[in-house]
């Protein structure tokens, strides 16, 4: 009794030191892979440690089997669950990053291809700019702040548009998330951040011009 | 023989089947009768995966890196390493070590209630780490093979998008002449991993443009718009004098 109290006991106290030296904050993976090996290391310790005093080899050569298998499979289930989460995390990364580029795309490209058609269309009655005529068209979206507060982007509290410039040949719109991290960390966005993701569109009459800026 | 030790060594086998019998009970209830409070799993790891799903939600939708301490998720997972790798092995060995030392028992049944705690605990992981880890390996593969489907669709209509809008405004600056509309005139360069068909009447501004994808989803007769057959498709509607661009159902092939 004395001897499995001994043994249960470090067992505790070791996977327990190894579990709580890593953060124990966000991500629990961290201590839960440090605890894992550490019981490992346990459970091998103690087959060769133990199993011998079984003097049945029938029953020996079962237990060790099992407890192998136990270790083998534990800790294939445990990479396959690491490799998922890490998959899985990567894939919302990866998505939210597909939704928010296009999206920027759209809402920038969209009102401008509009003001174009408007610009070059044989119906067109008056001779205004081309700047002029988006800030004409759109100007029920325009804020005082510069914001292009698209209605398709209203619920998106992660991607904005800023009216950068508008004059009468030109309307530059700049896109902005608070989500995607820019190439360059160091970057100074156009609200003031550092290292976002940032896109700008430039309307003149000969087109559209959009670039990814950071 | 006497035929006490005779009848011991016929039903040897009676308490492993008693072990094995509370196992299949426990992992059942388990199973399927929600006898653990709701996203409460033993295995440490299966806890760590259902937190770090709930970061990764989170962050998705409103951007924050969620740095939260989980002290319930991180305790339910500690214990579950101590009760399954440490308390369970541990009581199932030494309690067969005991047991040998001990005279033959007259109840075969008598093996002591340690060998049994440490008995079922060992066989409930073996349970989730033998046929469990297949299931779950199982789960994985088509998982990421469906993930994958969805992002090789996720490109193909990122790519439509930039060309049905630039095909627009290549109608505009020609004036509508659609006759000199081309995909490879185009400035943006789609994934070239993919092949996209432009489709037009030169009489109608109304285009299509099909993104085909090299991996196989769908309907495997379906003929796609470069000749080939069940290959991933998507269509885009590019109407410059109307919506612009506009994604529609038919002649699709999605997974």
């Amino acid at each position: 009794m004395k001897k499995i109290i001994l043994w249960v006991g470090t067992g505790i106290v070791v996977t327990g030191v190894a579990f709580f030296i890593p953060s124990q904050t966000g991500s629990i993976w961290p201590s839960v892979i440090a605890s894992s090996i550490a019981v490992f290391v346990y459970l091998i310790v103690l087959m060769v440690v133990m199993l011998p005093k079984i003097t049945s080899g029938t029953k020996r050569k079962m237990m060790g089997w099992t407890l192998s298998l136990l270790i083998i499979g534990s800790a294939v289930s445990a990479a396959i669950s690491y490799v998922s989460t890490q998959r899985q995390a990567d894939t919302l990364s990866e998505i939210r990053y597909t939704i928010d580029s296009k999206v920027a795309e759209l809402y920038v490209k969209k009102p401008m291809l509009k003001t174009l058609r408007a610009y070059h269309s044989e119906d067109r009655v008056d001779d205004s700019a081309i700047g002029s005529l988006f800030v004409q068209k759109y100007d029920s979206l325009i804020t005082k702040d510069s914001l292009f507060a698209h209605e398709g982007i209203k619920d998106n509290k992660m991607l904005t548009i800023y009216l950068a410039k508008a004059n009468q040949d030109s309307i530059v719109l700049i896109t902005e998330s608070s989500y995607i991290d820019g190439k360059n960390a160091d970057y100074q966005n156009f609200s003031g951040a550092r290292g976002q993701y940032q896109t700008k569109g430039i309307l003149t009459t000969n087109g559209v011009h959009y670039e990814r800026t950071n | 023989m006497s035929e006490q030790t005779k009848q011991s060594d016929t039903y040897s086998w009676l308490p492993w089947a008693v072990a094995a019998s509370v196992t299949i009970l426990i992992a059942v209830s388990m199973a399927f009768l929600d006898v653990l409070p709701e996203n409460i799993s033993l295995m440490p790891w299966d806890r760590a995966s259902g937190v770090d799903t709930m970061r990764a939600i989170n962050e998705f939708s409103d951007g924050n890196i969620d740095m939260g301490n989980y002290w319930n998720a991180r305790w339910w997972a500690l214990g579950g390493i101590i009760l399954f790798f440490i308390i369970g092995p541990s009581m199932w060995i030494f309690t067969e070590i005991n047991n040998e030392k001990k005279p033959e028992p007259s109840d075969v049944l008598n093996k002591g209630l340690g060998w049994y705690v440490g008995t079922v605990l060992v066989a409930l992981v073996l349970l989730y780490a033998v046929p469990g880890t297949a299931v779950k390996a199982y789960i994985f593969q088509n998982t990421w093979e469906s993930a994958d489907k969805s992002r090789t669709a996720d490109q193909i209509r990122g790519d439509l998008l930039t060309m049905g809008l630039e095909l627009s405004e290549q109608y505009y600056l020609s004036d509508g002449k659609v006759e000199t509309l081309n995909l490879k005139h185009l400035n943006s360069k789609p994934n070239d991993a993919y092949t996209y068909v432009l489709e037009k009447d030169n009489q109608d501004s109304v285009m299509t443009v099909y993104g085909i994808g090299n991996i196989e989803v769908g309907n495997p007769e379906f003929k796609n718009a470069n000749g080939q057959k069940g290959k991933m498709q998507l269509t885009l509607e590019v109407d410059p004098d109307g919506e612009i661009i506009q994604f529609v159902n038919e002649n699709t092939n999605k997974p």
